[in-house]
């Protein structure tokens, strides 16, 4: 199989997973997501397999990193942002943005703990360490 | 960008015209990275250096140049 037929391959599988999702939580079906994810991750890993060609390499992993650090960043500067602006409101007038304030501010603090984790973890692996 | 330059796609030429997929199979990478490294996008790291410069039979030297 070549790359572009596993891209193609792999879109098609993503959008029936979507909308299989979609439909199970419009109609109120809690089973049918999870054996759906799980089902479309299998198959992608089974397309994988039937590759001739390589479809990851270091500039992929490289993309990757950049693309998720950027949307790392980004979430937490604006989740922060708008915890503190949730939490600086009324609270008496606008009581539910409380509990939204203080979940997404916890949403972050957490982020940042496992970021610090996974860092001191690989900082460690790659010859970090004192 | 680092001031790393390379001439795989000359050596791809002087290597019987080989095709981007097949330096991408010798090399373990992907044929989008080689066409990166051809426009000068991305500066690969050394074991991938070392890997494209083994597949055309050369040093390393021969493939990437740095340039001050």
């Amino acid at each position: 199989m070549s790359y572009r037929k596993f891209m193609l391959w792999r879109t098609m599988v993503f959008i029936i997973v979507v909308i299989l999702v979609g439909w199970s939580v419009a109609s109120n079906n809690p089973l049918i997501p999870i054996p759906t994810v799980i089902a479309g991750i299998v198959i992608v890993q089974l397309l994988k397999r039937g590759m001739r060609e390589v479809i990851v390499d270091e500039r992929v992993f490289s993309v990757t990193d950049k693309a998720a650090m950027l949307v790392f960043r980004t979430f937490v500067i604006l989740a922060a942002m708008a915890a503190a602006t949730m939490l600086g409101l009324n609270q008496e007038r606008y009581p539910e943005l409380e509990q939204a304030g203080f979940t997404l501010a916890y949403s972050v603090c957490t982020l940042l703990l496992l970021y610090y984790i996974a860092y001191i973890y690989y900082n460690r692996k790659y010859g970090g360490k004192e | 960008m680092a001031n790393i330059r390379n001439r795989i796609r000359r050596l791809r030429f002087d290597h019987d015209e080989m095709t981007q997929e097949e330096l991408a199979n010798l090399a373990g990478c992907t044929r989008q990275t080689i066409i990166a490294l051809e426009q000068g996008k991305y500066v690969p790291s050394i074991e991938l250096a070392f890997k494209i410069a083994r597949a055309f039979g050369v040093s390393l030297e021969e493939v990437f140049q740095y340039e001050e």
